[in-house]
């Protein structure tokens, strides 16, 4: 297929390979996606598939555009002012860019972590898990419990319920991490993005949050952008591989089970990439 | 296939509903309030407060009907920051305003060069100006540039270049005389030179005001100057063999050459208005003194401060078409130091 | 065998420094200490010529009193006043215009200062910012002029309006019937001086909040409102401070903008009446009194000068120290 970017240079987009093993319903699904910063393409054409309680990964080198078209998937894109985009993301049947739709219930229901943990300095442990009941007005008539449920969700209640006070400067990074994670799990969503969310951490800590992943996606669909490719087949049911080559929009070469994208990739690039030999 | 794909900012897209709630919102209290003033119902007071209370509860309303509960914060939010806005709006025109209204009356050329001389404050319009206080504003603030640039920069190299042990102190001391009061400058000179007999009223005393003045803002502002200085500048000419006072003067303060015009036009447009420290320095002077050692000098703010004072038209005129100068002086040399900050910054 | 471990050489700070080098530090040093020398001197002069007419009044009736006299020779002894000079109705009125100033200005410049970060586009923000920075340079005899010629009006149906509506409240109470040359006029010019001040600062200290900690606001469904109130501003806030502090020093050493436009009285110490025309203001004080002032009066002045200087000197090293904790906390 070829299409005309607004810059009308004209751009050959490779079909995705390996997309018809993913049979399942899917929860959310990115619809023919194209992603513009000013007036440069940087994503084109991206057709994925997010099938209930399960974990797919973004894997690809630096700059291919997965961080950029996680942030699409829950309207925090737009916060760029350069940002445009074309195509749709359904969420549960309805586009989340549709003309009635308010940014604030999109991000309700798909929730974020960041690349650094980023919890809010002058709150407590306890203010920032329910922070986000504060941000958007949600009224708790327990919160305690849902303090509880949600640190021990994000398998960080047993380290922190002495000091439910204490300011989250105190935490350590992993724990700042999965803090970050428990506060997004209180506003209760039913998808969790996850961008790099143990690049910064160390590889104990890595581990701990792997593992909550991997509880989590019992009860929620979880997106995570990943450069460690062992991270991938750690967590991930599903793999969507990402690839811009010489300064062209990058796009999804593979997508698939994450062990068919391991094991037996379909493009040649994909197996050169999961095997180390390039990114 | 061919295809051809549009980049679109669906978040940016207002349906027709949107903008009636925009127009709504913005135009109903004031047209309400305004109908009340007009039908006699109201005061104008109380049509002002109508209008403020009914337009904060019209902000609410609006963020109620766009995006629910979590809208009204934002909607009452918008409509307090639109009355900032207009506040400083208003304020800035009214500014404008009563010194254009009342200034452009006297401005005449030879009004730019005359002197007061042979002037009352009843003379018409068409004699004496305000030659002899603007040649007095810019002696005045000449000597205090020179006093104050040298020691402004000194300081800021000693901050960033020398990195003494004392620099957080040196900081701390250059903003504690940010803070002294003009008038205290004034008072200052006031009391060392010229109660105790060393030193007349003379235009040399105005520029003494004027430089403790000037000091902190050159200094502060070289000293952001010379951080944008890279460091690898300095340690390519340190390796070179250079001694430290070499490499400031002939790669650091180069290098910072425009940013240090900056802070000098900085410092100037602080002190060209300061009328406080003359009161107590230059006396003042009806006619052309060049000399800033002997005798009263003129200068435009004083000029203005005295003019104002007179309940002559004709000379309250003048202060205002010297305070319109001014005003245009103070214009010119900011705008000169924002050109050249925004040139630095596209290098 | 045992382990000889070297001791570490310490490199004097100065060592390699040469003679010309340690010239050239000697004499920035001296030049940034000029500083310094300036404000000793400042204190210095003002409390040596103040002596006479502090040892004359004594320390404390110089504080206390309100009352200002130059006091008067008659043909008779009867007719003889002494000299009374009292800044305690000056120093009073100084802090109330700036207590009004503050009190118009902070909001406006909140404001202000959340839509140049938070709200408009990259270029009118720049628009925005070059005009509260222009408002900023405009000299304080321009803003007196406006207020003389403008302000003055409006303040005073104002005055009028508070007087007659809400007279029964002690701040808006007027028994004198004049509404010019009110402490609120003198407030609202002042609000409009130090209003581009607090907002260029507060606009500094709100850009600097860091993007992820919006970003993750954001996320979490906050809008516009909520990401202020638990994000941007208990991030602010002591910047916030000290950008409030930095504009009362500003507001306190005013002179030639109160000076047209306030009354100033002197006996009674006017404590809350904003729209009575019973003003004080140390800075006014000595620019009205000073041309026709006796060597004691002068002496007078000038201890009120010190005063002003002290104060100022207080509140701006308030606002440094919480600008300085602020910055080592994060």
């Amino acid at each position: 297929m070829t299409i005309n970017s607004t810059e009308s240079s004209v751009f050959q987009v490779p079909k995705t390979k390996g997309t018809g093993s993913i049979t399942t319903d899917a929860v959310m699904e990115s619809v023919g996606m194209y992603v513009w910063f000013g007036p440069r393409l940087v994503l084109a054409d991206v057709n994925l598939k997010f099938p209930a309680n399960s974990v797919t990964a973004l894997i690809g080198p630096s700059g291919c555009g997965k961080s950029t078209f996680i942030r699409t998937l829950n309207r925090m894109h737009e916060l760029i002012p350069s940002a445009a985009l074309a195509g749709q993301v359904l969420f549960e049947g309805n586009d989340i860019y549709g003309p009635t739709v308010n940014p604030v219930d999109v991000r309700l229901r798909i929730g974020m972590v960041f690349q650094k943990p980023n919890p809010f300095p002058a709150m407590t442990i306890e203010e920032n898990v329910l922070s986000g009941l504060r941000l958007a007005k949600i009224k708790n008539e327990k919160p305690a419990e849902l303090v509880e449920k949600s640190l021990t969700q994000a398998g960080l209640w047993n380290e922190v319920k002495d000091r439910l006070g204490n300011t989250a400067g105190s935490l350590s990074g992993g724990q700042q991490q999965r803090l970050c994670i428990a506060r997004s799990l209180a506003v209760n969503p039913n998808v969790l993005l996850m961008d790099e969310p143990c690049s910064a951490l160390d590889p104990g800590s890595t581990l701990r949050v792997e593992e909550t992943i991997r509880e989590l996606s019992e009860f929620m669909t979880v997106v995570i952008v990943t450069h460690n490719m062992q991270q991938a087949q750690r967590v991930a049911q599903f793999t969507a591989f990402f690839l811009s080559e010489d300064n062209n929009p990058g796009y999804v070469v593979e997508h698939g089970p994450t062990v068919d994208v391991f094991a037996n990739p379909i493009d040649t690039r994909t197996s050169d990439y999961v095997n180390g030999r390039f990114g | 296939m061919n295809r051809t794909v549009t980049a679109s900012k669906p978040w940016k897209q207002r349906t027709s509903n949107d903008y009636l709630l925009v127009i709504a919102t913005s135009t109903l209290p004031m047209l309400v309030s305004y109908v009340a003033l007009k039908s006699g119902i109201l005061s104008p007071m109380l049509a002002g407060l109508l209008f403020i209370v009914s337009q904060i509860v019209a902000g609410g309303v609006a963020g109620l009907i766009h995006r629910g509960k979590r809208g009204v914060g934002d909607g009452i939010l918008v409509s307090l920051i639109g009355f900032s806005l207009a506040t400083i709006g208003i304020i800035m025109g009214s500014v404008l305003w009563s010194v254009l209204y009342k200034g452009l009356e006297a401005l005449k050329f030879q009004f730019l060069i005359q002197n007061n001389e042979y002037i009352t404050p009843t003379s018409p319009l068409g004699y004496g100006g305000i030659g002899h206080a603007l040649l007095g504003t810019i002696i005045i603030v000449s000597i205090a540039t020179l006093i104050s640039l040298p020691i402004g920069i000194a300081t800021a190299v000693y901050i960033t270049e020398v990195r003494g042990r004392s620099k957080v102190i040196v900081q701390s001391l250059v903003q504690a005389m940010s803070g002294v009061p003009s008038v205290v400058a004034g008072l200052f000179i006031y009391a060392t030179f010229i109660i105790s007999g060393v030193s007349a009223y003379n235009g040399f005393m105005g520029a003494l005001a004027y430089s403790i003045l000037m000091l902190p803002t050159v200094a502060r502002t070289a000293e952001e100057v010379l951080r944008l200085v890279p460091d690898d500048l300095r340690s390519a000419a340190l390796a070179l063999g250079a001694s430290r006072a070499r490499v400031v003067s002939m790669v650091v303060l180069p290098t910072a050459k425009a940013g240090l015009v900056t802070a000098t036009l900085l410092g100037i447009a602080r002190v060209i208005g300061e009328t406080a420290p003359l009161v107590f320095t230059i006396f003042g002077s009806a006619r052309t003194n060049l000399n800033p050692f002997s005798d009263g000098m003129a200068a435009l703010p004083l000029y203005i401060f005295n003019g104002v004072r007179q309940p002559f038209a004709p000379e309250q005129a003048r202060a205002y078409s010297a305070a319109l100068v001014l005003l245009i002086l103070v214009l010119i040399v900011f705008s000169l130091a924002r050109f050249l900050t925004s040139d630095r910054k596209r290098k | 065998m045992t382990l000889q471990i070297p001791k570490p050489k310490t490199i004097s700070r100065n060592a390699q420094l040469t003679k010309a080098d340690r010239r050239f530090a000697r004499v920035m040093t001296a030049a940034a200490f000029f500083s310094l020398v300036v404000l000793s001197l400042i204190a210095i002069f003002l409390v040596y010529q103040a002596v006479p007419a502090i040892r004359d009044q004594g320390l404390i009736q110089f504080l206390t009193d309100a009352r200002w006299d130059s006091g008067s020779i008659g043909e008779r002894d009867s007719d003889f006043v002494e000299p009374i000079f009292g800044i305690a109705a000056m120093l009073w009125g100084t802090i109330l215009i700036g207590i009004i100033a503050i009190i118009l200005a902070l909001p406006i410049s909140l404001g202000l200062a959340t839509f140049i970060v938070f709200i408009a586009s990259e270029k009118i923000a720049g628009v925005a910012r070059a005009i509260v920075d222009f408002l900023a340079a405009i000299p304080s005899i321009v803003y007196a002029l406006w207020a003389i010629s403008a302000l003055t009006l409006k303040g005073r149906e104002w005055g009028e309006w508070l007087t007659t509506n809400l007279g029964f409240i002690p701040i808006f109470k007027n028994d004198i019937g004049i509404w010019v040359g009110t402490p609120l006029i003198a407030g609202i010019v002042l609000a409009a001086m130090i209003t581009p001040i607090i907002t260029s600062v507060t606009r500094e200290v709100l850009s600097r909040t860091p993007a992820e900690l919006v970003s993750a606001s954001l996320a979490l469904g906050g809008t516009l409102w909520p990401t202020l109130k638990y994000v941007a501003f208990p991030f602010a806030k002591s910047g916030i401070v000290a950008a409030t502090m930095l504009g009362l020093g500003r507001a306190l050493g005013e002179t030639v903008a109160v000076f047209y436009v306030l009354n100033l009285t002197y006996g009674t110490i006017n404590w809350v009446g904003i729209v009575s025309p019973q003003g004080g203001s140390i800075a006014s004080l000595i620019v009205a009194k000073f041309s026709e002032a006796g060597a004691l009066e002068i002496s007078a002045l000038l201890g009120g000068g010190m005063v002003l200087f002290v104060i100022t000197l207080i509140v701006n090293a308030i606002a440094t120290a919480i600008s300085r904790l602020a910055i080592t906390d994060k």
